[in-house]
């Protein structure tokens, strides 16, 4: 075996751990190679005496405490592709169904701000037609102009106290949004097992 | 903090205002005697008027 072909295999077999651990037990083990070539050995006889990259592997991540699994090669990309494809009308339903429920669930959620923000709107709307009329009212129908002012009022502290709702509730909503949709990312990205 | 003493100010003075206008039509409805009848519009509409009680349902908004 060739240095270059014992660095490739341990590399490949340690891709389940960190690339900062990989990389320190691959400057290890090219520091093993060294020490026995300074000792009078060559190369080859180097790394039979290291042993064998893939048991060094799996040592390693025993004491890593990975899990490895082997589960039978389908040794072909293009079997897997054609597999996915021919799964499409399963798995691309499903998928599409997940996706436009928590569409669904998203835009519920949503509706709360979005209507006591249009509340407010209302509300502050209503107040200055009602103060800004009140006065001729007041001429007209007295009685009715001094409640349609006192209604004006109350509705601008209404509006003022719908507004802090929707900041508020937007606030929180996107924060929740935001979490729901990161943790959803990481969990179909996660990669659990090492398919040998 | 002074956005949250803002906040603060801000939440007190419209709880005050709503307190205040139902106060004002407190004294509204006190002037008609409590009559609702005077709040019906008959039909007629006012750019003006933005209250109404029409069959017992009071409706808040504007009529052109």
């Amino acid at each position: 075996m060739i240095r270059s072909d014992f660095f490739e295999i341990l590399k490949k077999s340690l891709e389940s751990i960190s690339k900062e651990e990989r990389d320190k037990f691959i400057t290890y083990y090219e520091e093993i190679i060294e020490d026995y070539k300074e000792n009078g050995l060559t190369e080859e006889e180097a790394l039979t005496t290291i042993g064998n990259p893939q048991n060094i592997a799996n040592d390693i991540l025993n004491e890593q405490g990975a899990i490895t699994v082997k589960t039978p090669s389908s040794n072909s990309n293009i079997l897997n592709i054609l597999l996915l494809i021919l799964g499409f009308p399963l798995w691309g339903s499903l998928l599409l169904a997940g996706v436009l429920i928590l569409f669904s669930i998203y835009i519920i959620i949503w509706c709360i701000p979005l209507v006591t923000g249009v509340s407010s709107i209302t509300f502050f709307l209503a107040s200055l037609v009602s103060i800004v009329g009140a006065p001729f009212m007041i001429f007209d129908i007295p009685a009715v102009g001094v409640v349609q002012l006192g209604i004006g009022f109350a509705s601008i502290g209404i509006s003022v106290l719908l507004a802090f709702l929707t900041i508020f509730l937007s606030k929180r909503f996107m924060h929740i949004t935001k979490n729901f949709t990161f943790r959803l990312y990481k969990i179909l990205n996660k990669k659990v097992v090492k398919l040998w | 903090m002074v956005i949250n003493k803002f906040k603060k100010k801000v939440i007190i003075i419209s709880t005050g205002l709503i307190i205040l206008g139902l106060s004002i039509s407190l004294v509204g409805f006190k002037m008609a005697n409590f009559d609702l009848t005077m709040f019906n519009s008959n039909g007629s509409t006012k750019w003006y008027r933005t209250i109404q009680i029409d069959n017992s349902s009071f409706s808040l908004g504007i009529d052109f």
